[in-house]
């Protein structure tokens, strides 16, 4: 592969500065290796989360203070104890900065950052006793792996010793960073960078991600801070300034930061750069805006994008890499035994549709408990009265149709079904445990999922990687940080799986962004199935597509369902061929009030029902 | 007044459209009939300039679309309704239809035009003040017609603008497409499912795989083997 080649030579060099003869460039290398490991951990957050942080140098700051305070204050002077004391103080702090600052996105991250970046900048500035204000604080040389290197003078240590330790370290870090975009953990990052709410939707919550994320990038700040410590043997205020922040930015825009190797070349040119700039005019700041305008205008994916032109956007997961034509839709054959996919016995590949979906053990002549319950639920949107006392039971074994005219209040129902929305008035139960208002995150995991009536999908990921997100959260896989993604040969499986009995199987590497408009709604759909839930919540799936289409849509949903167990099925339909083709019961909904609750057949007898949903009287 | 000729589009390198030709004269309906991913957003986006295609050419009244923004096309009066509806949801329903208003100016007075919008979904009226988030995927829709009806256009492109739609109001809103083309307008309307297609359109146009394999009468349509067996005729 021409990229390990390129890897491996660009390691040789740098190992090979040192030889080189003058050690100028050799000691010029030595804050590339800090600022590397700081702006890998910078990208995590911004090239793989979404959330761009105006306040990292923070974390530099944290870890020279940290060897600082260590080698002057406690003479402490091994480097693994520093570079391990680092690290956790960054933790330390970056828990509840990243508590509070990755509740808001966007701007507001950003200025939240900038804010505690600031502020601990004037701490340092100002607790002069205990940080040395303006004149900072020295940093001892330290002992690596216990040895001293007394007999080299300051220059032989920092281009010897310690600059393979430096590289060894940066070198160690890019592994670690790599194995964690490429885990099930980096999916789920990316996810949220995606779509945030449609990631709460499939169970992976966006706030406690976010903070791993912050915090793993404050950690690597933090170990990237002491490394550049050591060679300016000097802690001093300046390194939390909001200047050295933007040089963080500015170095993730100048390499690239949808590529994973963009950030690490972006400090590299930066800081050679700046040494010539620098050393021709002192007006160095202008000609370095000029540049960084020049890179957002011209070159928006930075030094990398000149090298991969096509896609490879923040890495992509190997899993499934198979080109696919980008045909329409094609759903699979009903008749055809549905490929390798038997997660439960069925005898019988595809039963009539109206046969009710498999309840457990019910015993003849009773009625099981509701599975979901809405009892007497409002809701109100400012003046506006969605829900008007609404009452609802969905029992093991039924699927229910929810009816009614535009503005009814039918999507709000399956918001406030399915945790989104949490009722003004109201009881609403699932599994006879309280879930208003609880959100989707809990809800996926007490066996709630559902698809949305507007296109929700992850546009940046590929159709594989969507559903992949699903089955990683299903099987509790997104805490693996350092488990690879690709060789999970069971979210391989599952994901095939559901690409197979969805007709996704041909186009697992298109981007979701690209597909057709019905597609874009079958794929949600199916990540709702790949959730394996037991109750799954159906907002309008099958608009958009044509009416041959939605029957073929239909008999894959119902034969999905009856593969996976799924024991209730609620849909929102305008197509009455398919509310009355496939359900057990009807609801009808009107100006938020419930209007009618009964079989197709009760439903069809209603004169009422069937002058105000279908506009026209009976036949 | 709009004429496409040879139209040829990518995405991303792979071929979407291919010759694809289709007219529509004044106060005419035309249909464009086709499967999920067939070209039928494509084929409205390109129209409307978001998309530059390889080869072939947009004509509206003798001028040429190729190569103008979409804002230049809209001013040259076409509308446009995207399947997304796309409204805007800071703005309430009422800024929502306004807005069509300011871009472009015409013969009729802006209150009209409003007036004509608003006569189009009648049940929007009484949203006119919410935001355009508090609005259901269904209201969106109409919104979205109506915004497009209120740029006064010379032509009118919809896409999907029955998807999410009650089957109450199906029939009206047919109705009301007929009424804009017989104020003068030709409309240009993409449909997935063929039991939608209005009685009164003009022309049907079958897309499949980003070609035109049918173009001709509705009736003819449902006579022709090929465009059933894609379309789906008849299902029960």
């Amino acid at each position: 592969m021409i990229g390990r080649g390129a890897l491996g030579l660009a390691l040789l060099a740098v190992a090979l500065v040192p030889f080189a003869g003058r050690a100028y460039y050799a000691t010029l290398m030595l804050p590339f290796f800090g600022y590397g490991l700081a702006l890998l951990g910078l990208n995590l957050l911004f090239g793989y989360t979404g959330l761009l942080s105006f306040g990292h140098a923070l974390f530099l700051a944290l870890g020279a203070y940290t060897a600082a305070y260590l080698t002057s204050a406690f003479g402490m002077v091994h480097f693994e104890a520093i570079l391990v004391s680092a690290a956790a103080v960054a933790a330390v702090v970056a828990v509840p900065t990243g508590l509070l600052c990755v509740r808001y996105v966007k701007i507001y991250f950003g200025m939240l950052t900038l804010a505690f970046g600031m502020l601990f900048y004037s701490f340092l500035f100002k607790f002069y006793a205990l940080t040395g204000g303006d004149e900072g604080m020295r940093v001892l040389r330290p002992k690596l792996l216990g040895r001293g290197f007394d007999f080299l003078d300051k220059v032989e240590f920092l281009t010897g010793p310690y600059y393979f330790y430096a590289l060894a370290l940066l070198v160690l870090g890019t592994v670690v960073m790599w194995r964690i975009v490429r885990s099930p953990f980096g999916l789920c990052l990316r996810a949220i960078r995606e779509n945030p709410d449609k990631a709460a939707a499939v169970g992976v919550s966006a706030r406690c991600y976010r903070l791993a994320a912050f915090v793993i990038a404050g950690v690597f700040g933090g170990v990237g801070g002491a490394l550049l410590a050591v060679p300016t043997g000097l802690a001093d205020p300046l390194l939390a300034y909001w200047t050295h922040s933007g040089n963080l930015v500015f170095m993730l825009l100048l390499g690239g930061f949808a590529n994973f190797f963009g950030p690490i070349l972006g400090a590299f040119v930066f800081i050679f750069l700046q040494d010539q700039v620098m050393s021709l005019t002192q007006y160095w700041r202008f000609i370095f805006g000029a540049l960084l305008a020049i890179v957002v205008i011209c070159f928006p994916r930075g030094l990398m994008g000149l090298f991969d032109s096509e896609g490879a956007s923040a890495a992509p997961s190997d899993i499934h890499r198979q080109r696919g034509p980008h045909g329409p839709l094609r759903i699979p054959s009903q008749r055809g035994p549905h490929g390798p996919l038997r997660t439960s016995p069925v005898d019988t590949p595809a039963k009539p549709a109206h046969e009710p979906l498999p309840s457990r053990a019910r015993p003849a002549g009773t009625r099981p408990r509701p599975l979901i319950e809405a009892r007497d639920v409002v809701k109100l949107y400012g003046d506006v009265v969605a829900l008007d006392g609404v009452s609802l039971a969905v029992r093991e074994g039924e699927f229910v149709s929810i009816i009614g005219p535009n503005g009814a209040g039918k999507t709000t129902l399956v918001n406030v079904l399915s945790g989104l929305g949490k009722p003004s008035s109201g009881r609403v139960t699932f599994k006879g445990v309280d879930v208003a208002g609880i959100g989707p995150v809990r809800l996926v995991r007490l066996g709630l999922a559902r698809s949305f009536q507007l296109v929700n999908i992850f546009p940046g990921l590929t159709v594989a990687e969507t559903l992949a997100v699903t089955v990683v959260s299903r099987l509790g896989r997104g805490r693996r940080l350092l488990a690879s993604l690709a060789r999970d040969a069971e979210v391989r499986a599952q994901v095939g799986d559901v690409a197979a009995l969805f007709g996704f199987a041909d186009r697992l590497s298109c981007l979701a962004g690209t597909l057709p408009q019905g597609d874009k709604k079958l794929l949600d759909v199916a990540g709702a199935f790949a959730l394996h839930p037991d109750v799954i919540l159906l907002d309008e799936p099958t608009s958009g597509v044509s009416t041959r289409d939605k029957h073929a849509i239909m008999e894959v949903l119902v034969a999905a369902a009856k593969r996976i167990a799924i024991k209730a099925i609620i849909q929102v339909e305008h197509d009455m061929d398919i509310v009355f083709g496939y359900s057990d019961r009807i609801v009808a909904l009107h100006g938020g009030r419930l209007l009618a609750d009964g079989t197709p057949a009760e439903i069809r007898a209603d004169t009422h029902v069937v002058t105000t949903v279908l506009g026209k009287r009976p036949a | 007044m709009l004429a496409v000729q040879a139209l040829t589009v990518d995405i991303r390198a792979s071929r979407i459209l291919d010759d694809v030709r289709l007219e529509v004269g004044e106060r005419e309906l035309v249909c464009l009939v086709g499967r999920n991913g067939a070209g039928k957003t494509t084929t409205l986006r390109t129209i409307m300039g978001y998309l530059r295609p390889v080869a072939g050419s947009i004509t509206f009244r003798g001028r040429s679309l190729v190569g103008l923004r979409t804002h230049e096309i809209a001013a040259l009066g076409v509308g446009f309704s995207p399947e997304e509806s796309e409204i805007f949801g800071d703005l309430t329903v009422a800024e929502n239809i306004e807005i069509a208003t300011w871009t472009r100016t015409t013969a009729r007075s802006a209150a009209e035009r409003v007036e004509r919008a608003w006569a189009l979904f009648p049940e929007l009226r009484a949203y006119a003040a919410r935001g355009g988030t508090q609005l259901s995927g269904g209201e969106r829709k109409m919104l979205s017609v109506a915004r497009a009806l209120a740029l006064d256009p010379e032509l009118l492109l919809l896409d999907e603008p029955f998807e999410g739609l009650s089957p109450a109001i199906l029939p009206a809103l047919s109705q009301s497409i007929a009424a804009i083309t017989r104020l003068g307008h030709g409309v240009l309307l993409a449909e997935s499912n063929i039991h939608h297609v209005p009685e009164h359109t003009s022309r049907l146009y079958v897309i499949e795989r980003g070609e035109i394999i049918f173009a001709g009468k509705p009736q003819d349509a449902q006579r022709d083997a090929t465009v059933l067996r894609i379309i789906g005729g008849t299902v029960s």
